[in-house]
């Protein structure tokens, strides 16, 4: 005889069935990130507060096993992700240029990485060694190559989780040709990130569940990108250094950016159903001192620091005689460690003129080997260089500025291709590469980024044309030109006579 | 006037810059997103210097 089941019970095992198969089709899954590590693998204090210290690599490294471990352990998957600019910023950068962001990375076993625009500040062969060294992708999709060996990565990249596909695509900002040398870009082509997004997504979009796209364009493009192009799931950000605490929704689209320096570690979490977020967070995970170092990664780290401190006491070259940095010498008068880092200057950028305030020059430098400490100590603010066109009187204005300035003023400037006299409170007899200044002629003119923004009141600079940074610190220009010429002598030659 | 590859540093004073640099003022954006000194400037970016509340608007990019 056969029984038939009461029909609650029929009822509860349709539910539990349908229950069953819902939990089934969910996918958790979380996303880690960082930005614009610039170097910075070690703790270091932010503004100088005692006993804090934020950041290093080490202790990012044990965040990201403590979620691996939470997330995995319940049938989930983490991506990790970088948003660009591991390069620039440390004298470990410097020295290094980026082995061993990359091997920690690899360690740490990273997803992907975009290129960001200052993976190109130690050339395109530093950057294609470095992505032979990666054992993850460092990807784009806006950088168009013309020739076959230049450093191109793949536009996209597809995994599989579970039985989520998921994509990830890279774009970097089209402004890296004017904040790096154009030698650094080379037979390069940066296409607009939010056109080639337009054309990508669609194809993606055959291709996998989520779609992220991984940038290096500055959260206020990111918005743009999740205005006008449809499709995007999150946008993983970096380049304007943003702490995105809450992640901002537009449209559909997830935005959310790390700060800077390895400070956070950015958390995405998501629960995906048939392929589609059905619920997110985010939250930024301090990096601090209540985290704990992962040892390999500590090792690795403090074995590269180690190195560098050797390193940096290495001789880059020699002088002949003592190079006067000393601030009643060089913020009152023409010196010969002024002439030297400002021949330096339009040596590399093949300017017209070089010019450099006083108070970026903290310290003299002895008769004998010249050290790459000696070098940073001497020029420790890490000004870039950059140039620009000014008109002559534009020139003369500058010029006339820094003959009005008090006595001591950091602000006095010292030059490189030009030559003046100080009467009272006026530049006359201003001579450029030989012949009497010009008004109205174009002169290039290389200086550090802090005067062509206008610092120390100098104006005129804000009006000049054609500017482009050159991502490289002048203490970095300062070391190549003496390690060529491994000897140099400086002296006095009547750049600037005073009255 | 703000050239283009310029960063949120220089954007600001001499005595804003030291402000921020010693923690006692921190640079935000339009939606009051805290920005690091070396973050990029793109076109129509506004900042702003405060402690907590948006008050003076810095900089506009060109």
């Amino acid at each position: 005889m056969r029984t038939r089941l009461p029909a609650i019970l029929l009822s509860a095992l349709f539910i539990f069935i349908a229950l069953s198969g819902c939990r089934n089709e969910s996918t958790r899954l979380t996303i880690l990130h960082i930005n614009d590590l610039h170097g910075h693998l070690e703790p270091f204090k932010e503004n100088d507060k005692e006993g804090t210290s934020v950041g290093g690599m080490a202790r990012i490294a044990t965040l990201v096993e403590e979620v691996r471990e939470e997330i995995e352990s319940i049938g989930g998957h983490v991506i990790l992700l970088c948003a660009g600019d591991i390069l620039q910023g440390t004298p470990m950068s410097l020295v290094y240029r980026g082995e061993p962001e990359i091997r920690t990375m690899n360690l740490m076993k990273f997803d992907a990485m975009v290129i960001g625009n200052h993976e190109f500040d130690y050339g395109q062969e530093n950057l294609r060694r470095l992505m032979g060294l990666a054992s993850f992708p460092i990807i784009s999709a806006n950088i168009l190559t013309t020739s076959a060996d230049k450093p191109a990565g793949a536009d996209y990249i597809v995994n599989t989780y579970g039985d989520l596909d998921v994509a990830v695509f890279g774009l970097t900002t089209d402004e890296t040709p004017v904040s790096t040398h154009p030698n650094n870009v080379k037979d390069l082509e940066f296409l607009q990130p939010v056109e080639i997004a337009e054309e990508l997504v669609p194809v993606l979009r055959e291709k996998a569940d989520l779609i992220i796209a991984l940038t290096h364009l500055g959260f206020e493009v990111d918005e743009r990108l999740a205005e006008e192009v449809p499709g995007i799931d999150i946008i993983v950000g970096g380049h304007s250094h943003t702490k995105v605490d809450s992640a901002v929704h537009i449209g559909e689209t997830l935005i959310c950016q790390a700060f800077e320096y390895g400070i956070f570690l950015g958390r995405v979490d998501l629960i995906m159903q048939r392929g589609r977020v059905i619920e997110s967070r985010n939250m930024l995970m301090p990096v601090d001192n209540t985290v704990k170092e992962d040892p390999a990664i500590s090792a690795l780290v403090s074995d590269y620091s180690t190195r560098l401190g050797a390193e940096l006491e290495k001789p880059v070259g020699s002088t002949s005689v003592r190079l006067d940095g000393e601030r009643t010498s060089v913020r009152n008068r023409e010196t010969n460690l002024g002439n030297l880092v400002t021949d330096a200057m339009r040596a590399f950028s093949h300017a017209d003129v070089a010019l450099t305030n006083a108070g970026s020059i903290r310290a003299s430098i002895d008769k004998g080997e010249i050290t790459t400490k000696e070098i940073l100590t001497a020029l420790p603010f890490g000004g870039q260089l950059v140039t620009l066109n000014l008109t002559g009187r534009q020139l003369e204005r500058i010029l006339k500025r820094t003959a009005s300035l008090a006595p001591g003023s950091g602000g006095f400037l010292q030059v490189s291709g030009l030559s003046f006299r100080i009467e009272g409170k006026e530049a006359i007899d201003v001579n450029v590469v030989g012949e009497p200044l010009d008004e109205k002629r174009s002169y290039s003119v290389a200086t550090n980024d802090f005067l062509a923004a206008g610092g120390d009141g100098y104006n005129a600079f804000k009006e000049g044309t054609e500017y482009y940074n050159t991502g490289l610190k002048i203490s970095d220009v300062l070391m190549d030109y003496i390690g060529a010429r491994r000897e140099v002598g400086g002296q006095v030659e009547s750049r600037i006579v005073k009255r | 006037m703000l050239h283009r590859g310029m960063k949120v540093k220089h954007a600001l004073s001499s005595d804003q810059l030291r402000e921020v640099r010693a923690g006692k003022k921190e640079v935000r954006d339009r939606k009051g997103n805290r920005v690091g000194l070396e973050g990029a400037l793109v076109e129509g970016t506004r900042l702003y210097i405060n402690r907590g509340e948006p008050d003076a608007n810095v900089a506009d990019s060109p």
